[in-house]
């Protein structure tokens, strides 16, 4: 085979160049769009459409993975039965001593807050959605969940295990909504020591465990504290826990995430209205009292209307 | 050169079941396979079509169908857009590279040609990612930990995105020994010497 002859071959094996070019133009905006995929709102709106139509297929196809990770469950819960019965009775004796001291304490707080005449944070309605998929990509920690906006789900509620927080939801659909985890290289949540209240940013950056950042010199964390939401930008409610510090090998602060132990079948969605700010508003202290109401409207139009 | 065998593939029923693979596996992708507190590796089941008509019958119509099995991966599980459109799309010019080599081969030279397009999609689809990921980080000003790049001295901390790529990529090529079958694919791709010659 002559030079020449080989070389036409070889341009024809991509089918010509009309469908070489097309190729090569699919690859270098594939990788362009990739880059600026995240910061492009229309993709973030018409994802939300997307997640609602293959939700209902997503639901089916979650449903034996569910059933492994039962049955591996229930595999480990066969194999150390013994140990964890005598652990959870150890454990049982020692939560008993702190229910005992919780009860009394509530009652005492409930005497002193009606002494202090504290307004009470607004309560919380929760959503309990079943979860339907997870993004395997890298570098993205993300879950897709069967409760949207006719649940009253909507983009920066914070989303629990049974009590932990393990992130928030960035985009809401009608049925289906997708979940940040804390891990996500995008997620940025105000936090504190539950112990002092030492304030800091719990920043995702990929790994297992999300780092500390923005921390005040003489923050007076030790290893173990537990960390919680602090409440503050007005995005989640204050106090949700989440773990506890750790120093990592580098000497920074990190969380580990209890509800990264905790299974994942199932999320609560924490539908909490903030208190508006006073200048649009003059009925907020009359939020806490009202508790929610069931229409589907925002708190604040609902007590607005209430007070005209 | 006559395309003799080669004219059999890419019928009706091939193209219907290249679409449902790539459907299927967009899906079961994006599942939640987080089983026994270890993250399941799920194959790419779209990246068989992919091979396959790349050493088949490559051309404009292949290389649409890989950008649009890699998009709808991209779409269903949720990453940035265009992550697996890259991917498959290197693995389908990786394969074309290869396809004079692979074209009445069987058995082993197979596997090593689709683990090779399998390769090709981790690798990209870390680069890709990886460009996702940090302009994403620097557009809220905070510069990106890449650890996931491989920290592994740090263990229970990051699962590094390439390890977790390696592993489906692997699935993946043990997924292929029942997802070529359907297409009959690999014998297929041994019939179609004598076409060439």
């Amino acid at each position: 085979m002559t030079d020449r002859r080989r070389r036409q071959r070889a341009t024809d094996r991509f089918g010509g160049p009309f469908a070489r070019a097309v190729l090569v133009v699919m690859i270098l905006g594939a990788l362009g769009f990739s880059a600026i995929s995240y910061r492009t709102d229309w993709v973030r709106t018409s994802r939300a459409y997307v997640d609602d139509v293959v939700a209902p297929i997503q639901g089916v196809v979650a449903i034996p993975f569910a059933a492994l990770r039962s049955g591996a469950r229930g595999l480990s819960d066969h194999f150390d039965v013994h140990s964890e019965n005598q652990r959870l009775k150890e454990e049982n004796a020692r939560l008993r001593a702190w229910y005992e001291l919780s009860s009394a304490m509530r009652s005492k707080m409930e005497r002193y807050e009606k002494l202090l005449a504290l307004n009470p944070d607004p309560a919380a309605q929760v959503v309990t959605a079943r979860v339907i998929g997870e993004t395997s990509g890298p570098f993205v920690k993300t879950r897709l969940v069967n409760a949207g906006s006719t649940d009253g789900v909507e983009p920066g509620q914070a989303v629990l295990t049974e009590t932990w927080l393990i992130g928030r939801i960035v985009t809401a659909g009608r049925s289906s909504s997708r979940v940040l985890l804390l891990k996500d290289l995008n997620s940025r949540v105000p936090v504190m020591a539950e112990r002092n209240g030492a304030r800091a940013i719990l920043a995702g950056d990929n790994s297992d465990r999300p780092k500390i950042e923005f921390l005040r010199t003489g923050h007076g964390l030790v290893n173990g504290d537990r960390i919680v939401t602090s409440g503050d930008a007005g995005q989640l409610p204050r106090g949700l826990v989440i773990g506890e510090a750790v120093v990592d090998r580098g000497g920074a602060w990190r969380v580990r995430l209890y509800g990264d132990d905790a299974p994942v079948d199932y999320v609560r969605v924490v539908r909490f209205t903030f208190p508006s700010p006073p200048e649009d508003e003059i009925a907020v202290p009359e939020i806490g009292a009202a508790g929610g109401g069931e229409s589907d409207a925002a708190g604040r139009t609902a007590n607005a209307g209430g007070a005209g | 050169m006559k395309k003799l065998d080669l004219d059999e593939f890419g019928g009706p029923r091939d193209v219907a079941l290249g679409i449902g693979f790539a459907v299927l596996g967009a899906i079961l992708f994006a599942s939640p396979a987080r089983v026994a507190g270890l993250d399941l590796p799920l194959p790419w089941l779209g990246l068989t079509p992919v091979f396959l008509w790349a050493v088949l019958r490559p051309g404009l119509g292949a290389s649409l169908g890989a950008f649009g099995a890699g998009l709808l991966q991209d779409v269903i599980s949720g990453g940035p857009i265009g992550v697996w459109a890259f991917a498959f799309l290197i693995a389908y010019a990786v394969t074309v590279g290869q396809r004079e080599a692979l074209l009445g081969q069987s058995g082993g030279a197979l596997w090593i040609g689709f683990g090779l397009a399998a390769a090709a999609a981790a690798g990209a689809a870390l680069v890709s990612g990886w460009l996702a990921m940090s302009t994403s980080a620097m557009q809220n000003g905070v510069a990106p930990e890449l650890e996931g790049l491989g920290d592994l001295r740090s263990r229970g901390g990051p699962t590094p995105e390439a390890f977790k790529l390696a592993l489906q990529a692997t699935v993946t090529i043990a997924c292929a020994a029942l997802t070529v079958r359907p297409f009959r694919g690999f014998a297929r791709i041994g019939a179609a010497q004598g076409a060439l010659r």
